[in-house]
């Protein structure tokens, strides 16, 4: 990572308490890395960023990969990184759970002044989170790594670097169409999830159900019980996407009533529904 | 003629540095932060200093450990623990038993690689 977080501050408490974080601002030309990722070439050729440090280092810190990021109740990307190796919004400060990832290398007599005061105030932002674990860990990475490796089958020729990623097949098949892949993932991205490589749910498609995560999809799966027919169905869905293992179609309904309002579908933690534990310290808005 | 034009260019220098000085110097609390925070890092290090004398401007209770022998034992009586090294380097690596719950702030590559080892989001992947 550069030594600037890209972008105006978002709104939140890590840019107001105690200190109001008063960035100043500079426009610094849009790294060459970022084009190389899919959905880029929006870009603009400047970049607005405000400088965290100022050490004379082009590089002089660390990012976390932006995608699925935030898609659990206990991490919140605080300020993206200005980053020379990786995509753009990577994540130059974030949070998982109890955990804060100052991701600027620089000690305090190398901060600036908006640096100093953002940093303070991320020491006492995290402080409320304290004997509060994360709720997902990495299993995976989120479903849009399909079409950002896919589209790398053609000049990545280490197969190895897909073996989590696709089958034998599908590298045998692509290595020389990587746009044809990377396509169809993207034209059903709401059906991929992963068990040893990327899957589309074709098992859901039959279904006329169009989206893994969400909860009306969740719903829609229960009530298959409904049909003695899809009984079988349903509990291999259930079993895929949930980390539950109720034994009656009674005990599955009961269950999604009491917690409906806090399931969240995380891919990152294992492609899979959970429910935030009443009392969970959710992210400052 | 020439004291007066003297006098205004100094009073347009002072105009121009005193703000700037303003601007760069560290943030003012009326009181420090009650919270007690221990800083885990390199033991007697320029670093260690840097960010002790820095945080001890701010908070009541600022102690320091040594990054590679944290623990949650030696978390215990501390509000926040800030894990560091130098920023930089891959090695030696830090670790954290992998149920370590306390409010915890990790900075540069060491600490990111550590976030790795604990599966977190916030890892270098």
């Amino acid at each position: 990572m550069g030594e600037a977080v890209q972008g105006e501050p978002r709104k939140h408490a890590v840019f107001e308490k105690p200190f109001k974080v008063t960035p100043e601002y500079e426009t610094w030309d849009t790294p060459d890395n970022y084009f190389r990722y899919p959905y880029s070439s929006h870009l603009p050729e400047k970049l607005k960023v405000w400088r965290v440090q100022n050490t004379g280092e082009k590089v002089n810190g660390v990012v976390a990969i932006p995608g699925g990021f935030e898609d659990s109740p206990d991490a919140e990307i605080l300020a993206p990184g200005y980053n020379l190796g990786k995509e753009n919004g990577s994540v130059g400060v974030g949070r998982h759970g109890n955990f804060l990832q100052w991701g600027f290398s620089a000690p305090p007599s190398q901060m600036t002044e908006a640096g100093k005061r953002f940093f303070l105030n991320c020491i006492c932002y995290i402080q409320q989170f304290d004997r509060h674990g994360p709720l997902v860990k990495f299993t995976m990475f989120d479903r849009s790594a399909t079409i950002r490796y896919a589209l790398l089958l053609e000049t990545i020729k280490n197969k190895e670097t897909y073996n989590l990623m696709f089958t034998q097949e599908q590298i045998e098949k692509y290595s020389n169409k990587s746009k044809v892949l990377a396509r169809h993932y993207r034209d059903n991205l709401e059906l991929v999830y992963w068990d040893k490589t990327f899957i589309i749910d074709e098992d859901l498609r039959k279904l006329g159900i169009e989206s893994n995560r969400t909860v009306t999809s969740l719903e829609r799966i229960i009530k298959l019980f409904d049909n003695p027919g899809k009984a079988y169905t349903a509990r291999l869905l259930l079993t895929r996407y949930t980390v539950e293992s109720f034994e009656s179609p009674a005990e599955w309904k009961s269950w999604f009533e009491k917690n409906r309002s806090r399931l969240y579908f995380s891919d990152v933690g294992g492609y899979k529904f959970r429910v935030v534990p009443e009392g969970y310290p959710l992210a400052s808005k | 003629m020439k004291h007066a034009s003297f006098a205004i260019l100094f009073y347009m220098i002072i105009s121009i540095i005193l703000p700037c000085s303003i601007v760069m110097a560290d943030p003012v609390l009326a009181e420090k932060i009650d919270l007690k925070i221990l800083y885990a890092g390199l033991p007697q290090s320029d670093r260690e200093a840097d960010f002790v004398s820095f945080l001890r401007k701010y908070f009541e209770d600022v102690k320091t450990t040594d990054a590679l022998s944290i623990n949650r034992m030696k978390a215990e009586g501390f509000d926040v623990v800030i894990i560091d090294y130098d920023g930089k380097v891959f090695s030696p690596r830090l670790n954290l038993s992998d149920d370590f719950s306390r409010a915890t702030v990790t900075i540069g590559i060491p600490g990111a690689l550590l976030c790795s080892n604990l599966r977190l989001k916030t890892g270098y992947l």
